[in-house]
């Protein structure tokens, strides 16, 4: 009876000291864990020296957490941040109807004729947008739809958009049959004014440059298609069709002057390398308009990758153009890149980072990977994922490795069910922000 | 002054019955997912996450309630803790001692500390909405009443208004 009436009167102060010395030590336990995530790279083909004057830097996130990696000398360096609230991120390419997202804002062009209007907002946010009115989009009309409510461009309207500098870029994606005169429009970023209601708030352009329209009827070979505009550093490329060309044209985008223009020759482009020496008949690369863009200001490089619209049976392609837009425009690599059906290019949650320097073409891709046919799943979201770092130099493919994670076992628990997509922005692993510099310049992962 | 220690030590009694619960949770939470862990090793089947307990407490919203591990889940946390066990307290000497009034302000306390886990239960959902800064004045609020609870509770013992 005595011990428990002592024990009654002394066990609250060990209890109190107990309690807290097993919650910090649950706690500390736990936030160590946080540096046990594994990013390892692994090599498949090739050499890895070939990634040795570059680092590679990048994220591998999912909602709750992120963590920075980097590659370098052939090592990988990491280190792991919490958030304090989730976020819904998701790696994010480009897909017609979809707002464009470049830096923190997303942008959307809407066709009001004879206006356009540009809608900007923070990203990942349903609050306060600002809008854009751009008039000068009546200096250009196509003849064959005037008086009617149809238009017709070459390519989705935010193809035409870019950003470079701070500085937000538009030039319509205009067809060939367009007549008048059309131009390339810059705004300032710090302009812009957010606001919760729709209100109009005409936004002066600057007139970055001017040319008039030549149509098919008056010169076939001048006409243009509009495919769209980026932006490298200070300069500004056009991509557009002409004919059975590509052209990139370099503007200044201070002074607006044209920098250079390169021009490549699309159709009838003979397929070289394995597929010609395999027997198999060359088909033409027709490309599709809805190319992806990459641009590396540090290295002065654009790297556009079209996908082929039509590939043989169990593979699909790419077609990679890199151009220096450090002086003029050249046409300085041209990389042609096939895969088996198996390995699966996702246009919605799948990423893919290029970048053109040091005579080497980079390339870092998330693709769904089917090879296993037993851990194949009827369903996309469950499927495992693969992530990939290729280096190709003049068309010769010279280095793969696999970035290794844990990220396909945040999928087991839907292997037997649909899982709801709305989920993939929180619970699954993925990579984003993947980006080449040069192994040269200093900088903690 | 003989009163005042007689108040923090009633207070540090509740606070450590609220500190022990979350101790057990956790260690419930550890134990369990060894335990777990070990059955899936020896039952030889497809091995558990790796890394697992530390994406559980990453992904799970009432994990990161208990133990949570950035400044403003962690000011929120303590807040709420120490708003419940004050307003327990105080609401206990205010019906004692006949203080409606003061029974008003713990009812306002309690409320704001249901809205406050609903909404920290809610994060992984709610993130589009909620913003990171969000928990702030809610935490300060509950501060600010816990303040009022300990220096009214403690008038009141002075007062030696309880029966």
């Amino acid at each position: 009876m005595k011990e428990i009436r002592w024990l009654k009167r002394h066990v609250a102060v060990p209890a109190l000291l107990a309690a807290l010395v097993t919650i910090g030590a649950i706690g500390m336990d736990i936030y160590s864990r946080k540096d046990a995530e594994v990013i390892e790279l692994k090599d498949l083909t090739g050499n890895r020296s070939e990634l040795a004057d570059i680092r590679i830097k990048g994220e591998y996130t999912d909602g709750y957490h992120t963590t920075s990696f980097q590659i370098g000398d052939g090592k990988v360096a990491k280190s792991t941040k919490l958030r304090a609230q989730p976020v819904a991120e998701q790696p994010y390419r480009y897909n017609p109807g979809m707002p464009k997202r470049i830096g923190e804002f997303e942008y959307e062009v809407m066709d009001i004729q004879p206006t356009i209007k540009i809608r900007v907002r923070k990203m990942n946010s349903t609050g306060p947008y600002a809008s854009i009115i751009l008039n000068a989009a009546a200096s250009a009309s196509d003849p064959s739809t005037v008086g009617t409510t149809t238009t017709h461009y070459a390519n989705v309207q935010e193809y035409g958009l870019t950003v470079g500098n701070g500085k937000l870029y538009f030039t319509l994606p205009i067809t060939r049959a367009y007549k008048g005169s059309t131009g390339i429009y810059e705004w300032n970023l710090d302009d812009l004014r957010f606001k919760r209601v729709a209100e109009e708030s005409p936004l002066e352009a600057r007139t970055v440059a001017e040319w008039p329209l030549v149509s098919e009827q008056e010169n076939p070979g001048e006409a243009m298609d509009v495919i769209g505009l980026e932006a490298v550093g200070n300069s500004l490329a056009l991509v557009a069709m002409q004919g059975d060309k590509l052209v990139v044209r370099g503007y200044d985008s201070a002074s607006g002057k044209v920098s250079g223009e390169a021009r490549i020759a699309m159709s009838g482009t003979p397929i070289a390398g394995e597929r010609a020496q395999a027997g198999k008949p060359a088909i033409e690369a027709r490309l599709n308009e809805s190319y992806q863009a990459f641009s590396d200001p540090e290295a002065g490089t654009l790297t556009l990758a079209f996908h082929e619209s039509s590939d043989p049976v169990g593979e699909w392609g790419m077609k990679i153009y890199s151009f220096d837009l450090s002086s003029g425009v050249k046409l300085v690599n041209e990389t042609r890149v096939v895969y088996p059906d198996q390995l699966k290019s996702d246009t919605f949650f799948g990423y893919t980072s290029m970048a053109y320097r040091n005579g080497k073409l980079y390339m870092a891709q998330l693709l769904w990977d089917r090879r296993d046919l037993e851990s194949d799943q009827t369903f996309t979201f469950s499927q495992p994922r693969i992530f990939l770092i290729d280096v190709y130099r003049n068309n010769e493919h010279r280095y793969e490795g696999e970035l290794k994670s844990d990220m396909n076992q945040d999928m087991n628990q839907d292997y037997a069910r649909i899982s709801n997509p709305a989920n993939l922005d929180y619970q699954f692993r993925t990579f984003n922000h993947v980006s080449f510099q040069s192994a040269s310049r200093e900088e903690q992962p | 002054m003989r009163r005042e220690v007689l108040y923090f030590a009633k207070l540090l009694a509740v606070l450590t019955a609220f500190l022990i619960l979350i101790a057990s949770e956790l260690l419930a939470i550890r134990l369990g997912y060894g335990y777990t862990v070990d059955r899936m090793v020896l039952a030889g089947q497809e091995g558990p996450m790796a890394n697992g307990l530390f994406l559980a407490f990453l992904r799970c919203d009432f994990f990161r309630l208990l133990l949570p591990f950035s400044f403003s889940r962690m000011l929120s946390t303590a807040a709420l803790l120490l708003a419940a066990t004050t307003g327990a307290y105080y609401a206990a000497l205010c019906e004692r001692s006949r203080c409606w009034l003061g029974l008003t302000a713990a009812a306002v306390a309690f409320a704001a500390i249901l809205r406050v886990i609903g909404y920290r239960l809610g994060e992984s959902v709610g993130s589009a909405v909620y913003r990171a800064e969000g928990l702030y004045p809610s935490s300060i609020l509950l501060l600010a009443l816990s303040a009022g609870f300990i220096w009214h509770g403690i008038v009141l013992y002075k007062k030696g208004a309880i029966a």
